[in-house]
């Protein structure tokens, strides 16, 4: 369970969080949709520890990031939006450094990197270098590095962006799995057919705030449209900085 | 230490290790400082040869010809009497004698003669042979005014009250100072520049390749984040500073040093003590770059921040030598306390510990005091904005 509540902070005059608050419930998925400079990152890397507010909390597994972060951080998996890997680290070196700052070293760490690549099909690149991997390769291995522990809660941040139609699709099917084993999924998104595609929750956040919250069939109620997209921009008031 | 460390460490290194290019960088730095030295060296010996036969422009060599014996017998030597290849180097602006055409009558008539020489000082190569060619006009003038003396009835050593008899008790590995001081500097820069490459990688390198955000949102904290970035950039520091140490070892066994008076060695023991007291300087190294690097927005930012901190292994026992007193607070100051110790180890001087240690201690200290101000720099707001 994520839940982050009241955050406010600005950045000198700009007020990038406003009393923004939402809730990411277990064994579900639950989508951030809001156009580039909403607060999405900014939300996120309070909820990692890396960014204090002016108010409010964040909390991960009723732990609070601020007062223990390396506790909270030990129950989250995170998908960057930007894939780094170490390009002189084979794949499963590169997952088994993930695993062994989660403490899992020795036998354990490589059972649990053995575990992963095994669920993903990772074998036949596992001893390679990352340097030179294809984009897809590279999604797979850092799927693999944020699920080598077993979090409970996994955060992706734009997940899909620069994905080609195969690695989107296996993304899609993972995060459906772990929704199905109880996991709680956190995604922030700009990209709404994505979010529509996904989401059983759908946080609708404009300038640093929540303007709307509900599966995407309440949002539609909600707005009084028929179409997802038309109740996107009724909710944010335009459609810039949202891709269909 | 606990197994996150181990493993944000292991990674450190093997990652390191991998990076050819800034291995061979070391390697490549490892090699040249030596060679260098010891082509400079060689090149000292060739020059300082005595018996090598000088070649000088005489003007009016006809009107004196037992000077131009005289010189002759020193191996100073005319232009145009020995072989092309032999005189190659004399001939641009020659070191010209001039004998005036009244010579011969006013030496006979014991009068005073007036010879020009004319030589250049700013041309470093030739110091030796215009020293050679003053000293034996100088002694052959002293003859001169013996026989004159002797002629007159008078004792020559009247003229010379006392003699002195000047003893070096210098050792001959005492003697190696000017060697001892490039090797000194060698050393020193290969601490910086073996590290400089890995330095940036692991900093601007990691943030540029958007690595730096992921590691810092997991459990780990960032003071041991940056102590194992640290102890890996500085354990390449350290490695620079043996190979090139191992390499100087080498590559002086082909210098005919005792030609100079030189006694020269670099044993093993004396390659790991020089080694281990590199380890701080390594270290407060690592910390000086991983700052500077941290520092910069940009991979290639860092990159000319980091060829600045090269400077200060240069600069510093530079501007200790210019000192006109030294004062004891200068031997502890990082850089240079270390240059002190490679100086005294290899001169077979005894070492002052005291100060060596101190010197240690307050580099360890300055180098605490700068990775402390990076983890402190790392969790500030404005880090974390800086990394997209």
């Amino acid at each position: 369970m994520l839940e982050v509540r009241q955050l406010t902070k600005h950045f000198g005059d700009i007020k990038a969080l406003d009393q923004l608050s939402f809730r990411a419930e277990d064994g579900q998925i639950t989508g951030i949709l809001g156009p580039n400079g909403a607060g999405k990152t900014t939300a996120l890397r309070v909820l990692y520890g890396l960014l204090k507010t002016e108010t409010g909390s964040a909390q991960v597994d009723d732990i609070d990031v601020a007062k223990e972060p390396l506790a909270a951080r030990r129950k989250l998996g995170v998908f960057p939006d930007k894939f780094g890997l170490y390009e002189r680290l084979t794949a499963f070196e590169q997952i088994a450094y993930f695993a062994g700052l989660h403490g899992l070293t020795g036998n354990a760490g490589k059972a649990a990197t053995q575990a992963i690549i095994e669920k993903l099909s990772l074998q036949d690149i596992a001893h390679r270098r990352t340097q030179g991997f294809s984009q897809g390769q590279r999604m797979k291995v850092v799927l693999a590095q944020a699920l080598v522990h077993q979090p409970q809660n996994f955060v992706l941040d734009e997940p899909t962006r620069g994905l080609d139609v195969m690695s989107t699709r296996i993304l899609r099917q993972q995060l459906r799995d772990l929704r199905d084993a109880g996991h709680c999924i956190l995604f922030s998104s700009h990209v709404m057919q994505e979010v529509a595609a996904l989401c059983d929750q759908v946080i609708v956040v404009a300038q640093g705030r929540v303007v709307a919250a509900g599966t995407p069939e309440q949002l539609c109620e909600q707005t009084g449209q028929t179409q997802l997209e038309e109740a996107f921009v009724a909710l944010i008031g335009s459609d810039e900085g949202i891709a269909a | 230490m606990n197994s996150v460390f181990q493993t944000l460490l292991y990674k450190e290194i093997i990652d390191a290790m991998r990076d050819r290019r800034a291995l061979m960088g070391a390697l490549l730095y490892a090699l040249f400082g030596p060679v260098i030295l010891a082509s400079a060296l060689n090149f000292a010996i060739a020059n300082k040869e005595d018996d090598k036969a000088i070649y000088i422009d005489i003007k009016g060599a006809e009107y004196a010809p037992v000077l131009v014996e005289k010189l002759a017998q020193q191996h100073i030597l005319p232009l145009g009497s020995g072989a092309a290849d032999d005189e190659e180097r004399w001939r641009e602006q020659p070191i010209t004698l001039e004998i005036p055409e009244t010579y011969r009558a006013n030496i006979e008539q014991a009068k005073k003669v007036s010879l020009s020489l004319w030589i250049n000082t700013a041309e470093e190569g030739r110091n030796s042979a215009n020293q050679r060619v003053k000293a034996a006009l100088q002694q052959y003038g002293n003859e001169l005014a013996t026989y004159r003396l002797v002629l007159r009835g008078i004792d020559p050593h009247l003229l010379a009250p006392y003699s002195v008899d000047i003893k070096d008790h210098a050792s001959a590995q005492e003697k190696s100072g000017m060697v001892m001081g490039m090797l000194a500097v060698f050393v020193l820069m290969s601490v910086f520049v073996a590290s400089t490459s890995i330095a940036i990688d692991t900093s601007a390198g990691e943030r540029e390749r958007n690595a730096l955000e992921l590691i810092l949102i997991q459990p780990i904290t960032t003071t041991q984040l940056i102590g194992a970035k640290l102890i890996a950039v500085s354990l390449l520091g350290s490695l620079g500073a043996f190979l090139t140490l191992c390499m100087t070892s080498l590559v002086m066994g082909f210098v005919p040093l005792a030609k100079m008076g030189i006694g020269f060695e670099l044993n093993a023991l004396t390659i790991i003590t020089i080694t281990l007291a590199m380890l701080p300087l390594a270290i407060f190294a690592a910390a000086f770059q991983l700052f500077c690097a941290f520092q910069a927005k940009s991979f290639k930012e860092a990159q000319s921040y980091i060829s600045l901190t090269i400077m200060v292994p240069l600069t510093i026992p530079f501007a200790v030598q210019f000192m006109p007193h030294k004062p004891d607070w200068v031997n502890w100051v990082p850089v240079a306390s270390q240059s002190g110790l490679i100086e005294s180890i290899a001169k077979g001087q005894e070492i002052d510990w005291l100060s060596i240690g101190t010197g240690a201690m307050l580099t360890l200290l300055l180098a605490a005091i700068l990775a402390g101000w990076l983890t402190r720099t790392l969790k500030s707001e404005k880090a974390i904005l800086a990394l997209s």
